[in-house]
């Protein structure tokens, strides 16, 4: 198969769990902030 | 006399293709309020740069380089990416980033609607072009121009042109593109699904450290997004910190009015004729439709999936608005559950996925950035 279209998979794989990772973990924080912080 | 008709003898037929493309690209800013603030400097400036021996282009004059202003402006503004870079400054004070952080759950959703991207780069590399070229047309669905225009410039700075226009246009339909894209993977059941949403306060405190958090937090992760997540942070930090006001204000109205003016009229120097008109270009045009459509598909389908493990279920729309096109796609969802069930009002959680779309567009583009060249 097309070298450049397996790059992409691999592209497509890592991104998608980066982006999900990264967006988890502002998701965390942002739980923490609530509790941290809340509203007086 | 011949002097002045040196000019007229040397039109080409492409530069005549040129003045059409521009002249459309004014007549949908201007008669359609297509995203006239971009497509009206982008067209005009095409017509600038598609005249014969055209003086805002550089020129070479017997034998000697005579630098045009629209060139000196492309240097200075978008070869160093400070033009897309200070749009972000103002995006970030105009957003209300309220609906993520009282409902950070939405932000999974603009992670979801980023699936485009990454399907489109697959399918650019199937046409054929490189992993690079196909990153920088992917990221046409990050349905945000200033992140495509960053992402392009380097990756394939000689398809900036067509994949501005296709970035900037596709962004301006999203309300033709999205509905059937919708209806094509939901029910009407699944569309008429009711949320009910429960106002609830953030502390100003939450406001102010959010920015500051993740711009550390994104740049500890990925590095090569830290100059797009911060300066939109940093925008949003103006707007939240109540003590610069004025400085929010000016980021909000002027910086984004003048750098909007610079950067559609400078863009249109990736669009003389030789280069624009290639058949790369309709291609690319067509792809940057498949990325919209297959972000909003991503994001229902991740919502229908959640649906599986919920009790209280979702409206799968709202998966369609985590894209970053802001609030056009919001609207659309919540125009598209109130057709379905005039009593339906999904709007603000959709305003939630719509605001947590803008920050997984960015996110994508920095994520692209670094995982291509590590490939």
């Amino acid at each position: 198969m097309n070298e450049t279209f397996l790059m992409s998979l691999e592209l497509m794989w890592r991104g998608m769990s980066g982006i999900f990772s990264i967006v988890f973990l502002i998701y965390l924080m942002i739980k923490l902030l609530n509790k941290v912080f809340p509203v007086k | 006399m011949d002097i002045f008709l040196s000019g007229l003898m040397a039109v080409t037929p492409q530069q005549i293709v040129m003045w059409i493309i521009a002249g459309t690209l004014i007549y949908l800013a201007v008669a359609k309020d297509f995203e006239p603030a971009l497509l009206l400097p982008m067209g005009f400036g095409a017509i600038m740069v598609n005249l014969p021996m055209s003086g805002a282009i550089t020129q070479v004059i017997q034998g000697t380089a005579v630098e045009g202003v629209l060139n000196v402006l492309f240097d200075m503004g978008i070869a160093t990416e400070l033009f897309p870079l200070l749009i972000f400054i103002g995006i970030g004070a105009m957003i209300d980033f309220g609906p993520i952080l009282h409902n950070p759950f939405m932000l999974l959703f603009g992670a979801a609607a980023q699936f485009g991207i990454f399907f489109t780069v697959a399918v650019a590399t199937l046409a054929g072009f490189s992993i690079k070229e196909a990153a920088a047309i992917g990221i046409i669905g990050a349905a945000d121009g200033p992140t495509s225009i960053y992402v392009a410039n380097q990756f394939a700075k000689e398809l900036l042109g067509p994949i501005s226009v296709a970035a900037y246009s596709y962004m301006a339909l999203v309300p033709v593109i999205q509905p059937p894209a919708i209806r094509l993977v939901t029910t009407k059941e699944e569309r008429q699904i009711r949320m009910h949403y429960k106002a609830e306060n953030v502390s100003q405190t939450t406001r102010i450290v959010f920015p500051i958090v993740i711009t550390i937090l994104t740049g500890l992760v990925a590095p090569n997004a830290v100059p797009l997540i911060g300066f939109l942070m940093f925008g949003n930090l103006l707007r939240e910190c109540g003590v610069l006001d004025r400085l929010a204000k000016s980021a909000q109205n002027e910086l984004v009015n003048i750098v909007t003016i610079l950067l559609g009229l400078t863009i249109s120097t990736t669009m003389q004729a030789e280069r624009f008109l290639t058949p790369q270009t309709g291609l690319i045009i067509g792809m940057g439709l498949i990325a919209f459509v297959f972000d909003t598909i991503g994001g229902v389908l991740f919502a229908k999936l959640i649906n599986l493990f919920r009790k209280e279920k979702i409206n799968p729309m709202i998966g369609a608005a985590g894209i970053s096109a802001f609030p056009m796609s919001a609207r659309v969802i919540q125009k598209m559950a109130q057709k379905e069930d005039s009593q339906n009002f999904i709007l603000m959680y959709a305003v939630g996925a719509n605001v947590g779309g803008q920050i997984a567009s960015v996110l994508a583009g920095g994520l692209i950035l670094m995982l291509v060249q590590s490939l």
